[in-house]
C-alpha cells in the first residue's frame, strides 16, 4: 500500500472516526484504525465492537493498494502535528510497518495485520429512512438526554426509534422523565420500524453530524442500524466528498409502553420565557445539586419563585415573570431534569402543564407541537 | 408533650437515632440525603433518595426509629418513608427488579466473585475429537480464536462425563494463550447461584455485578443449576445481556438442550438460542479407543491394543467412567505386577461393566415408557384429568420414578405437570397398596420395571 493524500483530508477523515476506538480494551487491535486503500479511495475503520465507524475519501491513483492497522492515538498525534498544508505519503509493507512522510518528516509506525481487524457487520436492510441532518440532530438532541444510565435496566439505556414511512419518532425515558419527538421524514419504506438504539451510539452520531446540512440515510437492519452521511469537504483544488458511516448494534427487547404515562390536559399552565426559566433553574441548581437537586417552584400571581435550600450550601431564590392559567402552583422538581430539557429547546416560550404536586408535569415548547416532555416532581417538604 | 411536638423538634432527634444505629458508610450517605416531609401528630414522613434506600430503610430503620422517637417524646410516633423523586408508572417487564448498584464496589468483591481456576489438563491438545463431538470441538476452537465474534453465545450440551467442561476450559486456555490480557471468568451454575445468594445476604450486589461484568470471556458450566431460581436467573440474565451487548464471549454448558431447561424466563431461553447450540454425544467405539490410547500415553503406561478395545467395548457410555476403568486396570497391573491382558481387564471390570454401561434413566424416560405401554399421550399423563384410565398410569409412572430413580417427591411433582409433592406421596403409597392386592397391576409394574432395568444395563 502506497498513496499520497492531503494532510487536511487525511486528518479530517481520521478525526471523524476516532470516537469508536476502544481506548481500554483487552483486544489491542481495537485501539487501532484500519487503513484500507483501494483503486480510487481510502477507507478508514474503527470499532470497539459496540459501535463501528468508517470514513471513505476519494484517492487519486494510489501507487499500490493494501491494508494495515495502526494505533489510532499514535497516528492521530503524528498527523495532527505535521505542518498544515503538507502532502502526506503513506505506505505500508508486509511486516505491517506504516510509513508516513511529509516534507522532511518521516515516521514509521508498528501496526498489526489488517485481517485480524474485526469486520464490521453488514447492515442488510431494505428499510432506509432518509433524514436531513438538522432534523436528525433535533430528533436525537431533544430525547437522548432522557435515556437511563442504569445498566440494570438495559432497554432504557437506549432510545426507541419508530418510523411508519412518514413520521419518525424517538423516545427516551429513565422512568423519572420521558422525552418524545416526532419528525416527518420519507425514505425507502418496507415495514414499520421499531428499534432501540444504544444511547451512546446516538451521542457519537451527534458528534459525527456536527453542523452538517446533508441527508443522512438510516438503514435499519435486524440487529444493527447504520447511519450514513456524505460530507463535502473543501480543499483548495475543489470539493471532495467524504462518506461517513456509523454502525451500532441494537438493544434487543421490547420498549415499555410509554404512551400511557403522558398526562391528559393539565389544569394549570405555567407559561414562561424559556431562556429566563433556564437561567434561573441553572443558577438555583448551584445550591440544590449538593443534596437531592430539588427546586421548589411557587407561583405568586404572575411571578414564579424558584427556591433551593440545602444544609450544606445555603439558599437560592429566583423570581421570573410568567403567565399563569388556572390555580396557583406549588411543586418541586429535580433541577437537572428541567435544565436538560430547557437547554435543548430553542423556542422562545415554554408551557409547563401541572395537575398536582405529586402528578407528572407536561412540558411543551410553544410552536413545537411534535415535542413532548413529561417529568415527575419530587416530594415537597 | 403530646400536642405541641413539631417537625423541627422531631427531626434532629430522628437523625441522631439513625446515626446511632446505622453505621455503615453507604447508609450514612443516605441519611445525609433524607428529608423530613411532614409530621401530622402521629406519622413522621421521611423522603429517601431512591427506591432501594426507601425499601431498605423502611424495613431496617423504621421500627427502630418509631420506637426511639416514641420513647424520647413520650408519644406514639410511626415512621413512613417515601422516595423523594417520584417515578413515572412505566411498566417494568423484568422478572425481579434489582436494587441500584452502590456507588463503588470494593476490591475485595472481585476476589470474592473471582473465576474458578481452570484445570490445566483440559486443553484442546488433550481432547479427542470424534464424530460425537466434531462440531462442538470446531465451534469451541473458533470461539477461542476470535472470542465474541464467531458464535456468541456458544451453548454446548450433552450427558455427564462426555467432555463439555473439558471443551469449555480448553476455550479459556486457548484464548489466554492467544491474548494473555483477556479476562476469563469460569464459573459453574451452582457457584453462580451461591454468589447470588450470598450477595443478597450480605447486600453486596455492587461488587457482584462489577465482577461479572468486567469479563471478556464468560464460561458458565452446568447452567441447569440456575434454572428455576428466579433471582439467580434474573441476575444471570442481566449479566448475560451486559456482556452480550458489549461483544463479550459467552460459553455455556448444560446437561440438556435449552428447550428442555426448566427456565422460568422465556427471554433467557431465547438468548441461548441466539448463538450456536451444539451437542456432544456419547463417543463411538473408535473414539473411545482413541481416548484410551491418549490416556495411556498421558499416564506414561503401555497397554496392548486388544485390552483397550475390550475396555472400550465393555464401557460404552461415559468418558469419565471409561477413563476410570482404564486406570483401574492399569493400577491392578502395576500393583500385582501382572501383565496387562484382556483376562486381567475382564477380571477387573467384571462388576464394573454393569454400572459403567449404565445410561442414566430420567423421569422423562419413565414417562415415555409408561405412555407407550398404556397408549396415552404425555399431555394426558401429566395433565390434570383424573379419569380412571389416566390415574393408574400416572400413579405407576410416579411410583417407578420413586422406586427406580430415587427421585425426590417435589422433583417428580414438577415433572408431572407441577403438582404438589404430597400428591406424589399419596400416589406412591396408593400404588404400593394396589400392587399388593391387584395381580394385574403388579404384572404391569413388574414388566415396566424390568424393561427399565434393561435400559439401565
Amino acid at each position: 500500500m502506497n498513496f499520497t493524500c492531503q494532510k487536511r483530508v487525511f486528518q479530517e477523515a481520521l478525526q471523524s472516526i476516532s470516537r469508536a476506538v476502544a481506548t481500554r480494551s483487552t483486544l489491542p487491535i481495537l485501539g487501532n484504525v484500519l487503513l484500507d486503500v483501494r483503486e480510487d479511495r481510502l477507507k478508514l475503520v474503527t470499532t470497539d465492537l459496540e459501535i463501528g465507524m468508517t470514513c471513505e475519501a476519494p484517492l487519486e491513483g494510489p501507487e499500490s493498494v493494501g491494508a494495515v492497522t495502526v494505533p489510532e492515538r499514535i497516528i492521530q498525534d503524528v498527523v495532527s502535528n505535521l505542518s498544515a498544508d503538507a502532502d502526506l505519503t503513506i505506505s505500508a509493507d508486509e511486516r505491517n510497518l506504516l510509513t508516513i512522510s511529509a516534507g522532511k518528516s518521516k515516521y514509521t509506525i508498528h501496526g498489526l495485520p489488517a485481517d485480524e481487524f474485526p469486520a464490521l457487520p453488514e447492515v442488510s436492510s431494505e428499510t432506509v429512512i432518509t433524514i436531513p441532518a438538522p432534523l436528525l440532530r433535533d430528533l436525537v438532541r431533544k430525547t437522548q438526554f432522557a435515556a437511563s444510565t442504569d445498566e440494570g435496566r438495559v432497554i432504557l439505556t437506549g432510545c426507541l426509534l419508530t418510523w411508519d414511512g412518514q413520521t419518525a419518532t424517538m423516545v427516551a425515558t429513565d422512568t423519572h422523565r420521558l422525552a418524545i419527538k416526532h419528525v416527518a421524514v420519507g425514505g425507502q419504506f418496507n415495514a414499520p420500524v421499531s428499534v432501540i438504539i444504544p444511547s451512546r451510539a446516538l451521542q457519537e452520531l451527534l458528534r459525527l453530524l456536527g453542523g452538517s446540512e446533508e441527508n443522512v440515510e438510516v438503514a435499519v437492519g435486524e440487529s444493527q442500524v447504520r447511519f450514513a452521511v456524505n460530507e463535502k469537504f473543501h480543499i483548495p483544488t475543489g470539493d471532495i466528498l467524504i462518506q461517513q458511516q456509523l454502525i451500532s448494534r441494537l438493544i434487543e427487547g421490547q420498549f415499555p409502553a410509554y404512551e400511557r404515562v403522558i398526562p391528559p390536559a393539565s389544569q394549570k399552565q405555567v407559561i414562561a420565557n424559556r431562556q429566563e426559566l433556564y437561567d434561573a433553574v441553572r443558577r438555583a441548581s448551584i445550591v440544590a445539586r449538593t443534596e437531592s437537586n430539588k427546586l421548589i417552584m411557587k407561583s405568586e400571581d404572575s411571578t414564579l419563585v424558584i427556591t433551593a435550600k440545602t444544609g450544606e450550601v445555603g439558599e437560592a431564590r429566583e423570581e421570573l415573570t410568567i403567565n399563569l392559567e388556572g390555580e396557583p402552583v406549588e411543586i418541586a422538581f429535580n433541577a437537572e431534569y428541567l435544565q436538560d430539557v430547557l437547554s435543548v429547546l430553542d423556542t422562545e416560550t415554554v408551557e409547563l402543564g401541572l395537575t398536582g404536586p405529586l402528578n407528572p408535569g407536561l412540558l411543551r415548547a410553544d410552536g413545537e407541537p411534535d415535542y413532548t416532555y413529561v417529568v415527575m416532581p419530587m416530594q415537597m417538604l | 408533650m403530646t400536642t405541641t411536638l413539631s417537625l423541627q423538634e422531631l427531626w434532629p432527634k430522628t437523625l441522631d437515632i439513625l446515626h446511632g444505629t446505622l453505621r455503615k458508610p453507604a447508609i450514612a450517605k443516605w441519611i445525609q440525603e433524607l428529608q423530613p416531609l411532614g409530621y401530622d401528630g402521629q406519622v413522621l414522613s421521611i423522603g429517601a433518595p431512591g427506591q432501594f434506600a426507601k425499601d431498605w430503610l423502611e424495613s431496617k430503620a423504621a421500627p427502630l426509629l418509631a420506637k426511639g422517637l416514641s420513647t424520647e417524646f413520650d408519644t406514639a410516633v410511626t415512621v413512613h418513608f417515601s422516595v423523594i423523586q417520584l417515578s413515572l408508572p412505566i411498566p417494568d417487564d423484568r422478572a425481579a427488579g434489582p436494587p441500584p448498584r452502590p456507588a463503588s464496589a470494593s476490591r475485595r468483591g472481585e476476589d470474592l466473585f473471582a473465576s474458578l481456576p481452570l484445570n490445566p489438563r483440559y486443553t484442546f491438545d488433550n481432547f479427542i475429537v470424534g464424530k460425537n463431538s466434531q462440531i462442538a470441538h470446531a465451534a469451541s476452537e473458533a470461539v477461542s480464536k476470535t472470542p465474541g465474534r464467531s458464535y456468541n453465545p456458544l451453548f454446548i450440551y450433552g450427558g455427564v462425563g462426555l467432555g463439555k467442561t473439558h471443551l469449555m476450559q480448553a476455550i479459556g486456555h486457548e484464548a489466554l494463550k492467544r491474548h494473555a490480557n483477556l479476562r476469563v471468568n469460569y464459573v459453574s451454575g451452582d457457584t453462580f447461584t451461591y454468589h447470588v445468594v450470598s450477595s443478597i445476604r450480605e447486600d453486596r450486589f455492587g461488587a457482584f455485578r462489577e465482577a461479572y461484568r468486567d469479563v471478556d470471556i464468560w464460561l458458565v458450566d452446568d447452567i441447569q443449576f440456575i434454572a428455576s431460581r428466579e433471582r439467580t436467573e434474573s441476575e444471570f440474565f442481566q449479566a448475560f445481556n451486559t456482556l452480550y451487548e458489549t461483544g463479550k464471549q459467552i460459553v455455556i454448558t448444560s446437561d440438556r438442550a435449552p428447550k428442555d431447561l426448566q427456565i422460568l424466563d422465556p427471554r433467557l431461553r431465547s438468548r441461548f438460542e441466539w448463538g450456536l447450540m451444539t451437542d456432544i454425544k456419547a463417543p463411538d467405539l473408535e473414539t473411545r479407543i482413541a481416548i484410551l490410547q491418549k490416556k495411556v500415553q498421558q499416564e506414561g503406561a503401555r497397554a496392548p491394543e486388544e485390552v483397550l478395545r475390550y475396555i472400550a467395548t465393555t464401557v460404552n457410555a461415559n468418558i469419565r467412567v471409561l477413563e476410570g476403568a482404564l486406570v483401574k486396570v492399569l493400577a491392578a497391573s502395576s500393583l500385582t505386577g501382572e501383565e496387562i491382558t484382556v483376562a486381567l481387564a475382564m477380571e477387573q471390570l467384571r462388576d464394573h461393566s454393569t454400572i459403567s454401561g449404565a445410561k442414566a434413566i430420567t423421569i422423562a424416560d419413565v414417562q415415555q415408557m409408561v405412555i407407550q405401554h398404556f397408549g396415552i399421550s404425555l399431555g394426558e399423563l401429566t395433565g390434570s384429568s383424573r379419569t380412571q384410565n389416566l390415574v393408574l398410569p400416572r400413579q405407576i409412572a410416579m411410583f417407578l420414578c420413586r422406586q427406580l430413580l430415587d427421585a425426590s417427591f417435589p422433583e417428580i411433582a414438577r415433572k408431572f405437570g407441577g403438582r404438589d409433592h404430597s400428591t406424589v406421596m399419596y400416589a406412591c403409597n396408593k400404588l404400593e397398596q394396589t400392587v399388593k392386592i391387584d395381580r394385574q397391576v403388579r404384572a404391569i409394574v413388574g414388566e415396566l420395571t424390568s424393561r427399565l432395568q434393561q435400559t439401565l444395563n
